[in-house]
């Protein structure tokens, strides 16, 4: 069931195009990831689905329909940086903030309470929110996030300022939330953790999609054409590597002819008698290369088309 | 529960406990019950005289009685805070045997009339520490009536006019002079209330821009609902404070006319609270819708504050021109002053108190304080739909049009 689509979407503001053409779903239970380097355009695309933005073209379904009033209740968002009252006492703030999207001012309170408890940060929940470290006040932002438990969760950078203990509490609620069928839009620039946890992603660069998929879909067509392999034996002189030369960890790195395909090296190695072949992997590149590569203007399709001609 | 009962439940609860709030609405009663009790204090401790002593060098007083006992005597307000006060005031032959009896402690001053009183009007005083107000009017009044006794019998000789008593065309009673700093004391009040409130208003909203609590709002409510909460609520801390204070004042009445009898009779102007509760309303939505659409433009609260100075002094302009409105209060100027709607509320509070409005005024100044009110409260929803996420810039007026048109 997709909860989110936005279609052909477009704005600029004054004579720069910051979002053009852009596209995408998010369905129930699925972890969207929105990529791309500053600027790129994934904040205004967030704030033209949050309706903080009215969008020049293009369509924007959230819920089955425009945003409305009604609708708020069922949204949780995380803005980038900030985005809490510092004057006001952490369970104050988190109440108030919850009470506005529609929880009952009791039922707000032991949300709250049971959040923080669930966070380590019980002691905290009478403190103001100005006293507390960078990190726990993400994790009270991000509590505020899902207090109302919405169907729909829109996180811009949910991991800035944690240490890698609080990122891991911060990813299970993340991962408990998309286990209970709700959709999550998450931009973030930490690459690793887009790898690791999202279902689908779309990368921005300069306003446009410039790439989509899985992350696996993504890295693979992104591959260059060679393979990485672990064993013993002779690896020299296989048809169709056009070199062959030894990786830092111990294994060895086969460059193939062009219009060779992985499959077929692998069938010509394990038919060698002598060659005993423990580990046998296309090599593909991390979203972190792939991220620089494509804000630097590489197209993952150009480059395929390159690689198979 | 409606989200905008939430904004003003969360509002009011957060401005009521500040610091400022609570000094403002507590401190302001205070200082006027400290005021009063300064006054019945001063009241109770002023020196009591009952004998006084003079020596007459210049032979003025040669045909009264060697010892007289005045009562203040038929010009008003002699004798001070004691008008029934008996003062007996003794003659001496000479500066010795006055100083004698000062000495023993038969009287408490002792005046010496020079032999050039008649031309200097100077008088010489000898006592312990100092001469008490009494003694100084009683004696006065000595010498008033002997030289009044010279002369054919008529106070009016004294003082040829009490009071002007002014009336406006239509023949109604104005009264001017005795009630000078009251209305200016309602104004003040007034605008303390309504302006404290209205900046608040704006702070806060700065505040959310600035924490970018505003985009988690945004996604929450709508703008309407939130300006009408924020409005709500803080416009309850203005009429609490407003309440506190009339509340504040019948307690430091009845109190001080415990002490103080000749504030016993005083009651407070219901009229004019009255006028002053009717007008808050309005005017405090007219001034909070016009901060608000200021603290939706600016990103920095220092810029606000600089803009919200504008309103700021528009709101006390009246008070400038203060004693044209108290001398010519159906005046051009003051009818003008009071149908604008930004300077109505403090002029027609320093107006009622000086002259009787005509009866089309009030009415009318509230309608178009309404009226202004409304046509800023939406485009202060404009403004902040608008202007919401305008963090590092200020919305220009270029914008500001564009926002108008409906952009």
């Amino acid at each position: 069931m997709t909860l989110l689509e936005v279609e052909h979407v477009a704005k600029a503001f004054a004579d720069k195009e910051a979002v053009c053409d852009v596209s995408f779903q998010v369905g129930a239970g699925e972890l969207f990831g929105l990529l791309g380097p500053n600027g790129a355009g994934k904040t205004t695309t967030i704030r033209m689905i949050l309706d903080i933005l009215k969008p020049d073209r293009g369509r924007i379904v959230v819920l089955g329909g425009p945003l409305t009033e009604a609708k708020k209740n069922r949204i949780g968002y995380l803005p980038e940086e900030r985005g809490l009252y510092r004057d006001l006492k952490v369970l104050d703030c988190m109440v108030y903030l919850a009470e506005l999207k529609g929880v009952e001012r009791r039922e707000a309170r032991r949300r709250a309470l049971a959040y923080l408890e669930r966070v380590d940060l019980g002691r905290e929940a009478g403190k103001k929110v100005s006293e507390l470290s960078k990190g726990m006040q993400q994790k009270v932002q991000f509590g505020t996030t899902i207090l109302h438990e919405p169907d729909v969760m829109i996180i811009d950078e949910p991991f800035s300022g944690l240490d890698p203990v609080n990122t891991q509490m911060v990813k299970e609620q993340i991962f408990a939330f998309r286990q209970a069928g709700r959709a999550i839009l998450m931009s973030t620039h930490q690459m690793h953790l887009v790898e690791e946890m999202c279902d689908r992603l779309v990368m921005f660069n300069q306003g446009r999609i410039v790439l989509s998929g899985t992350p696996n879909e993504i890295r693979q067509r992104f591959a260059s054409n060679a393979v990485r392999v672990e064993g013993c034996g002779d690896l020299s002189a296989v048809p169709g590597v056009r070199e062959a030369r030894p990786d830092r960890a111990g294994g060895t790195d086969l460059l193939l002819e062009p219009g060779v395909a992985p499959g077929d090296v692998l069938r010509a190695l394990v038919a060698r008698p002598a060659t005993d072949i423990s580990r046998f992997e296309v090599i593909t590149p991390s979203l972190d290369e792939i991220f620089i590569r494509v804000a630097g203007g590489e197209s993952g399709d150009g480059l395929a088309a390159r690689g198979a001609a | 529960m409606n989200k905008w009962r939430v904004v003003a439940a969360h509002e009011y609860l957060n401005a009521v406990r500040r610091k400022g709030f609570l000094i403002a609405t507590f401190g302001m009663p205070l200082l006027f019950v400290v005021l009063f009790a300064g006054v019945a204090w001063l009241a109770l401790s002023a020196e009591r005289v009952d004998m006084l002593g003079y020596v007459d060098n210049a032979g003025l007083l040669r045909n009264s009685p060697a010892q007289v006992v005045l009562t203040g005597d038929h010009l008003k307000g002699q004798g001070g805070l004691f008008p029934d006060q008996p003062v007996a005031i003794t003659r001496y032959s000479d500066l010795t045997a006055g100083r004698a009896a000062l000495d023993n402690k038969t009287i408490a001053v002792l005046f010496v009339v020079p032999s050039d009183y008649a031309a200097t009007g100077h008088v010489t005083a000898y006592a312990p520490n100092h001469v008490p107000d009494l003694a100084q009017t009683r004696f006065t009044a000595l010498l008033r009536q002997a030289l009044l006794a010279a002369l054919p019998a008529d106070p009016r000789l004294i003082e040829p006019v009490v009071e002007v008593q002014v009336r406006t065309l239509d023949d109604q009673p104005s009264n001017t002079v005795s009630r000078i700093l009251i209305p200016l004391l309602y104004g003040i009040l007034f605008y303390v209330a309504t302006f404290s409130s209205s900046s608040y208003l704006m702070q806060s909203l700065v505040d959310e821009k600035e924490n970018r609590v505003m985009e988690v709002l945004g996604t929450s409510l709508s703008p309407g609902g939130l300006m009408l909460g924020k409005i709500l609520g803080l416009g309850a801390v203005g009429l609490t404070q407003l309440v506190t204070w009339v509340t504040g004042g019948v307690l430091a009445l009845a109190v001080a006319g415990n002490f103080v009898p000749d504030l016993a009779g005083v009651s407070l102007p219901w009229p004019t609270i009255a006028l002053m509760i009717a007008l808050f309303v309005p005017s405090y939505l007219l001034y909070a819708a016009s901060l608000a659409t200021v603290g939706a433009m600016v990103t920095v609260r220092q810029e606000g504050q600089q803009l919200a100075g504008i309103f700021s002094l528009l709101g006390a302009l009246p008070s400038w021109f203060f004693v044209s409105l108290l001398t010519d209060p159906n005046g051009p100027l003051a009818i003008a002053l009071s149908l604008f709607p930004y300077t109505a509320p403090m002029t027609l509070l320093l107006r009622q108190e000086t002259t009787a409005l005509p009866a089309w005024q009030i009415p009318t100044a509230l309608v178009i304080i309404t009226l202004a009110a409304a046509g800023m409260i939406w485009l202060a929803g404009r403004m902040l739909r608008y202007g919401m996420l305008r963090y590092g810039k200020r919305v220009g007026w270029r914008e500001l049009g564009r926002a108008l048109r409906g952009a």
